[in-house]
């Protein structure tokens, strides 16, 4: 061969993959082109190393590997159907019924827990001494409110509000029954 | 004895969807409150018109027994009684068939038997003067004093009452 073979036959003589009939006559050729045959040894050189790092990827296990297993424990488990399955004892499929009737009974109790029991007789523990400390808040602008505590007696002093019109009065129906209302006097 | 085993869960589940006496606890009447508006005044107290009543005796007497709230003379413009709800606001509305002056108020702790800790609010020509969180005992009231009218001021007492008190 004087011509040049073409790259695809180039490169399987490289990785030494080409049939021996052609690999002759590249070889005929590349004997008169040191640089290729130079090309040839380096990447002799380099397979065993690329072999190396895909085997580990080659030893991955296949899915079918699993599906193998899979199958194979449920094909043993139909042959054997008395059986417990492997790890779980016995008595577990004879008191299963125990494992809803305990999870609702444990349901029921942490709500009736959680609810407090019908008309307790509990006494409140009583808040603590920061929450029993008054608080004034006015919304309104120039408002404000103070504060006094004397004896058994608690005044709120309010101050800035404006004065109820002196139009105001005591409406006639004042003297009358107030109307029930219904969120009012529930009881 | 199979039969009951196998209902009970379902038992369980049924106690839950219909708690006992499937009640709102929330709307259990814990006290009452009482919120009167007084006419207090160093001037002519017959200006606060014909409708206002005398106050009682005591009454005057423990308003006397503060300097703050220390006036020649008291009358009793209105007053309203209102159960407090365990969970539930409620208004007070001590001039009926007026809006000019509402109390609002719900309980915010049971310190107590005889006590609570209440959110109050004081609305004055419908709008929110006020708001507190005060603890309230049985039988002594708070008083808020309130805004000038007539030549004299308007003291708003508050008190909480038993549940059964008329």
């Amino acid at each position: 061969m004087n011509t040049k073979p073409d790259d695809e036959w180039l490169a399987l003589w490289l990785e030494d993959e080409l049939d021996p009939e052609r690999t002759a006559q590249v070889d005929a050729w590349a004997a008169g082109e040191p640089e290729w045959l130079e090309h040839r040894a380096a990447a002799r050189a380099l397979k065993p190393l690329f072999n190396e790092a895909s085997l580990a990827a080659a030893d991955v296990p296949h899915a079918e590997f699993f599906n193998a297993r899979i199958r194979r424990e449920i094909e043993k488990a139909a042959a054997n159907p008395a059986a417990p399955a492997a790890g779980q004892p016995a008595r577990t499929t004879r008191r299963a019924w125990l494992v809803p009737l305990t999870a609702a009974a444990g349901i029921a109790l942490g709500f009736w827990a959680g609810r407090g029991a019908p008309g307790g007789t509990s006494a409140p523990l009583p808040p603590p001494v920061a929450d029993l400390a008054p608080v004034l808040y006015t919304p309104e602008k120039g408002v404000a409110a103070e504060f006094v505590s004397s004896g058994d007696t608690t005044v709120i002093v309010l101050a800035g509000v404006a004065a109820l019109p002196d139009e105001w009065s005591i409406p006639e129906t004042a003297a009358e029954e107030p109307e029930t209302r219904p969120m009012a006097d529930l009881r | 004895m199979n039969l009951l085993l196998r209902t009970l869960p379902a038992l369980c589940l049924l106690l839950l969807a219909f708690p006992a006496g499937a009640q709102d606890r929330g709307r259990d009447v814990l006290r009452q409150l009482e919120v009167e508006v007084i006419f207090a005044s160093n001037g002519d107290i017959e200006a606060a018109g014909p409708r206002a009543k005398e106050l009682d005796r005591s009454t005057i007497q423990q308003l006397k027994d503060q300097d703050l709230l220390r006036f020649k003379d008291y009358r009793l413009l209105g007053s309203d009684k209102k159960p407090v709800f365990r969970s539930y606001e409620n208004w007070a509305e001590p001039i009926a068939g007026s809006d000019e002056i509402l109390c609002r108020f719900e309980v915010g702790t049971v310190v107590s038997k005889s006590s609570l800790r209440m959110d109050l609010e004081l609305w004055l020509s419908r709008k929110k003067i006020l708001k507190s969180g005060i603890a309230l005992v049985d039988g002594k009231p708070v008083y808020v004093l309130g805004p000038e009218w007539r030549g004299g001021r308007l003291i708003i007492a508050m008190e909480l009452l038993p549940k059964q008190s008329s």
